[in-house]
């Protein structure tokens, strides 16, 4: 069972499939999770289930509606929309794998996580654990991303991600990522230049 | 021994994979290291299913798995390292390769499955031609020395004769002297191209191996003598000089001698030596009538062997007066023999007058003081070379007349000594291979029915006699003689007819085309066709003082300092 | 089973006819009403003093007496001060059923404080308070009603809110809540639980005084007819005033008469709320009122009655204040205007059906089965859950 006690809940689950789940959380927590982080559940068999976080969405409902088309809003009726308010904000989180009796897999898990479920993200050293397991065969599900922009969550997962192995001097991490990516993207040349031209960028940076 | 850059026990690398093609078009490998680590021409080995196919490269290609990524820069668009996966993931050469051999070699020695298999192979088996092709992804090689020498033989100094090494790896490459006459063989390539060295070369090889004789037509003097090189200033050892047993030096025409040396003897021919046909086939350089086959015909008629000389004593024009006091042909003139003999005087003049530029050719004799031609036949027949050098006799009249007159006689004799072995089962004839230059003057398309070369050409050894051609426009050379021929090794051709012809008669061999464009001058010749297991570029052996080492090496006996490097060629007196 | 749409379909012209006659009826009666109500409003002090003649004489009463203010007179919207602090509560509750397997009560108090001009996030709160089990009895052993939770909920919402207020909170300091201030109409509630109610009630407002903090109630859509009766008792003063018709059914109610006299944004004169039932009690928050038109546009009125203690309506500063931060706090949520700080507090305070269960399922739970004496949901209940 991997070390827990350092990952941060940031929502429970409200909907799930095998290949993808999305959680609720308050507005509060969204300095935590970011496009592109790894998170995970755990289910009542102690297994984990790990995504990384697609869309972050912020709903609105009738109230908020009427504050937006009303008059001008006191800053302190903002605030309280904001902070105080049970405003439904999805973290919808692509399956990337799971792991259990401690050992990782890259596949999609057997079952989806239940409704209600905490949403954790991962510490630093699971990331890296995870990331670095196999030969990285959870990216081929970013690539199954059909409706939204793969080479942006692919950088802001890179972002936060390839630090953590530099930090431990794994250097190769990211070379053999960047292999991987392009030996699956190699067919399809509009994407695959796409992700290299967010990748220069990112290293720009 | 040139330098191999691999030791004989490293397998050689995997450069690439199968990845399609055919029998027909040739199999497409992908290459796995950079493209410059391989050339056209190249000798690969493909394994697949315990066959080993032996192949050609004929054309590299550079590919990519989508267009676009080859016509982008990767290297300025995206960060370095990732250009260079996408690089080395989406760019790739692809090689054409003519597969040619196959054998079926088994598993690895030490594989499972091996010694079952040896059980059912008991003899290892020959190469064989090409029937069927190798699965996807089969890995391809480079071909090593060990295959080089399953292919074409071990060099064994003797009938396994080096003739250069691969291009890429420097490994040895021979051929077997005894397939090589077995049929009529060219030797091609431009003035320039290193022609005659490769020739000389070969001839080397055939006069060590001694399994044939051989008549070379020295028309330049080439071969017998020792030479200079106009290129390097470096002097060329003759075949004389160095098997000095072997071979003997003929000079056409008394009194004919190669600077220091000397002629083993000269050759005269007799009068009575020329036939008919002799004279016919000078047709085109003498410029005769159609009237002329009829002329000579009657002349022979009546004078037999003596014709000739008969016909030189003629006179044009000769005249005296008669009993009436009117001029009528003397009895002398040619007229007066027309006349007589029915034939057209007029055309009998002509014709005498064109005779005229042989009749004064200084080597015929009506009596020679010996039997020159007698002489190289049986030095021939006894097993031993002869080189016939033209000495001043280098017209192209000399040539044609010369050549044709020999080679009919000889082949005479063999013919005879051919039909009495098949009765008598007594002496086969001895092997002979006629050698020579120029081929296009005598094979060519107009003269192709008259002579003996061609005749021989087709005959494809029926009398134990072939020829070695050597020639730098082969597409001058009668195309039916060109298929007609067993194995060509040539050098650079730089005019397209040539190159088709060179590869006339031969089965689809496109990719070769272009690999005898791309020879490099004086270092590298394309080997091809029936004697030859399969087609080859290589570097050709250099004809230096190496060479001469390697072939003699091993048998020499001591020999004093003199000998050793007279015989080495570091004569002070040799230009 | 679907309806019987036929037969409902036989009385349907009847009950058309009906409330047609009804409608005529009310808009004569409303006509003569602001006629009546033209005439009062000449002489005020005149209505007055026949409301509070009334007030002795009568043992039992409900209406509307004018304060200072002329009764006709509408005030327009005064300036918001720019710090204030705006507390609001409201609640919901569960009320012991016995269908259900288990009896219980509970109350459910959203509690929003806004501190304006501070920028600050308002803070909010939810009370969640399960009513003690022998509480949810009567005397005579029946389980309590629904207006006796409710009264129980009342009372917690106002001692709620004023447990919330601190002294760093932003002076002044308005509190609002959903419904009429005087509890005593709020339910049926007689007898000793009624007067300690209120005694309870007035006492807390007499604190509330004594911190100045304002505490107002908001009627959204208010039915009463105060003033109606106000102009009954002027009618039946004014001798020589004709009969109006029979109906006394139809009570016209004090939106509708007003609700084209008050301008958007402005509120209406002062009342008092003149309230008698046998018997008097002593202790008894005196109550005032105004209505308040929270409509955008004169065109589109709505009325909500606004009502606040009576010491409150003693000051002009005061009822200015209430009016001003309540009218723009509805006016926040401008498409249906309603406070902004009531709607949230009522947001919190909402109990969904599934919460119920779980609730029911915890405290079954902590028996850990020694419920012998609890009988199971009755199957008519159940049967009435099931889809």
């Amino acid at each position: 069972m991997t070390e827990t006690h350092q990952s941060i809940p940031i929502g429970k689950l409200l909907r799930a499939e095998n290949s993808q789940f999305v959680a609720g959380c308050r507005v509060r927590e969204l300095d935590t999770p970011a496009l592109g982080a790894l998170v995970k559940v755990r289910l009542e068999d102690q297994s984990e289930i790990y995504g990384l976080i697609t869309k972050i969405l912020i709903n609105d409902d009738s109230l908020v509606r009427q504050l937006v088309s009303g008059v001008s809003i006191p800053t302190e009726y903002t605030a309280d929309n904001r902070y105080n308010r049970n405003l439904p904000v999805e973290i919808h989180v692509l399956t990337v794998g799971f792991a259990k009796d401690g050992k990782i897999s890259h596949r999609l898990p057997p079952r989806p996580p239940l409704s209600l479920d905490e949403l954790h993200l991962c510490d630093e050293a699971e990331v890296r654990r995870f990331t670095a397991f196999g030969d990285q065969a959870y990216i081929r599900h970013i690539l199954r991303l059909v409706d939204q922009p793969v080479e942006e969550l692919l950088a802001a997962h890179l972002r936060q991600t390839k630090p953590l192995h530099e930090q431990t001097g794994d250097t190769g991490w990211y070379a053999q990522l960047c292999q991987k990516l392009i030996t699956l993207l190699r067919d399809d040349y509009p994407r695959l230049t796409t992700v290299l031209d967010v990748l220069t960028e990112l290293e720009h940076e | 021994m040139e330098n191999s850059t691999q030791t004989p026990n490293e397998p050689s690398p995997v450069i690439g994979y199968v990845t399609g093609g055919g029998l027909e078009a040739n199999l497409q490998v992908r290459l796995t290291v950079p493209p410059q680590e391989v050339q056209e021409g190249a000798f690969v080995v493909i394994d697949s299913n315990n066959w080993r196919f032996y192949g050609l490269v004929t054309d590299l290609q550079l590919t990519a798995i989508d267009e676009h990524y080859a016509n982008q820069l990767n290297s300025q668009r995206f960060a370095p390292h990732l250009a260079n996966y996408l690089n080395s993931q989406t760019l790739y050469t692809n090689l054409a390769v003519m597969p040619v051999l196959m054998n079926e070699k088994g598993p690895e020695l030490d594989s499972p499955e091996y010694p079952a298999w040896r059980l059912l192979h008991t003899e290892d088996s020959d190469p064989i031609s090409v029937k069927t092709i190798p699965n996807h992804h089969s890995p391809v090689k480079l071909a090593d020395k060990a295959d080089i020498a399953d292919i074409f033989g071990e060099e064994n100094n003797q009938n396994i004769f080096r003739v250069g090494s691969t291009r890429e790896q420097g490994h040895p490459v021979c051929l077997n002297l005894d397939k090589f006459v077995q049929r009529s063989s060219g030797i091609f390539g431009t003035t320039g191209s290193g022609k005659s060295f490769l020739a000389r070369i070969i001839l080397a090889g055939l006069i060590h191996a001694d399994n044939a004789s051989t008549l070379i037509f020295d028309m330049h003097n080439e071969y017998g003598p020792d030479t200079t090189s106009s290129d390097t200033k470096a002097s060329a050892p003759g075949l004389k000089g160095k098997f000095n047993n072997k071979v003997r030096l003929v000079g056409l025409g008394a009194g004919t001698s190669f600077g220091k040396l000397q002629p083993d003897f000269t050759l005269e021919i007799a009068h009575s030596d020329i036939t008919t046909e002799d004279v016919l086939q000078l047709s085109q350089i003498l410029n005769l009538k159609e009237t002329t086959g009829t002329t000579l015909d009657a002349l022979e008629n009546e004078f037999r062997e003596d014709w000739f000389n008969a016909f030189m004593n003629m006179k044009v024009g000769s005249m005296i007066e008669n009993d009436e006091g009117k001029l009528e042909p003397a009895p002398d003139s040619v007229a007066f023999w027309a006349r007589q003999a029915g034939i057209h005087s007029g055309a009998a003049e002509a014709l005498r007058g064109k005779l005229a530029r042989l009749f004064n050719r200084p080597y015929l004799n009506n009596s020679p003081a010996s039997n020159g031609l007698k002489e190289i036949i049986n030095t021939l027949q006894a097993g031993r070379h002869v080189v016939l050098s033209f000495g001043k006799y280098e017209s192209e009249l000399d040539y044609l007349l010369v050549t044709n007159l020999i080679t009919r006689k000889i082949r005479d004799a063999w013919e005879k000594a051919t039909t009495e072995f098949q009765i008598n089962k007594i002496k086969e004839p001895r092997p002979l291979v006629v050698v020579v230059e120029e081929a296009h003057k005598l094979l060519n398309r107009e003269m192709a029915n008259q002579t003996i070369f061609s005749t021989i050409a087709r005959e494809m050894r029926k009398y134990y006699v072939t020829l070695l051609i050597i020639d730098q426009r082969p597409s001058q050379i009668y195309d039916e003689v060109m298929s007609q021929l067993g194995t060509r090794i040539s050098g650079s051709l730089g005019d397209e007819d040539d190159i088709n012809a060179v590869l006339s008669g031969l089965p689809g061999r496109g990719g070769l085309r272009g690999m005898l464009a791309k020879l490099q001058p004086k270092e590298e010749v394309l080997m091809l066709g029936w004697g030859v297991p399969m087609p080859i570029p290589i570097r050709s052996r250099r004809y230096d003082q190496q060479f001469w080492i390697d072939i003699f090496g091993a048998e020499r006996k001591p020999m004093d300092m003199d000998q050793a490097s007279s015989f080495l060629g570091f004569d002070d007196d040799s230009d | 089973m679907p309806l019987n749409f036929a037969s409902v379909e036989k009385n349907a012209s009847q009950y058309i006819e009906q409330a047609k006659q009804w409608q005529l009826e009310s808009a004569e009666k409303t006509s003569q009403l602001n006629d009546l109500y033209q005439q009062a409003c000449q002489d005020p002090e005149r209505l007055k003093q026949i409301i509070e003649l009334a007030e002795e004489s009568l043992s039992s009463l409900y209406t509307a007496k004018p304060l200072l203010e002329s009764p006709d007179s509408t005030y327009p919207l005064p300036a918001m001060p720019a710090h204030f602090t705006l507390l609001a509560a409201d609640g919901s509750q569960i009320v012991p059923s016995r269908h259900r397997a288990l009896q219980f009560g509970l109350i459910n108090v959203g509690l929003f404080k806004a501190q304006f001009g501070s920028g600050k996030t308002p803070i909010i709160d939810l009370v969640s308070e399960l009513i003690d089990f022998t509480t949810i009895f009567t005397d005579d052993g029946a389980l309590i009603s629904e207006d006796d939770v409710g009264l129980i909920r009342d009372l917690r919402e106002r001692v709620l809110i004023r447990e919330m207020i601190t002294s760093e909170d932003i002076q002044p300091v308005l509190t609002v809540t959903d419904g009429p201030l005087d509890i005593f109409y709020r339910s049926d509630i007689q007898g000793g639980k009624g007067s300690q109610a209120q005694k309870m009630v007035f006492e807390l407002d007499q604190h509330m005084q004594r911190d100045q903090i304002i505490t107002a109630g908001f009627i959204d859509k208010p039915g009463s007819a105060m003033l109606h009766n106000m102009l009954d008792l002027f009618r039946k003063a004014q001798a020589t005033a004709p009969e109006v018709s029979n109906n006394n059914r139809i009570r016209i109610s004090d939106r509708l008469l007003l609700q084209n006299k008050i301008p958007a944004s402005h509120r209406s004169a002062l009342f008092e709320i003149v309230s008698k039932r046998k018997p008097a009690s002593a202790d008894r928050l005196r109550v005032a009122f105004f209505y308040l038109n929270v409509g955008a546009q004169t065109e589109q009125p709505w009325l909500a009655r606004v009502e606040i203690p009576y010491w409150v309506a003693q000051s002009p500063e005061l009822v200015n204040f209430v009016h001003a931060v309540l009218y723009n706090d509805a006016q926040v949520l401008d498409s249906h205007p309603y406070p902004y700080a009531l709607h949230r507090a009522h947001e919190l305070a909402v109990v969904r059906q599934a919460e119920y269960e779980e609730v029911e399922n915890l405290l079954l739970s902590k028996f850990e089965g020694q419920i012998q004496s609890f009988s199971p949901r009755s199957n008519k209940d159940y049967w009435k859950g099931q889809k």
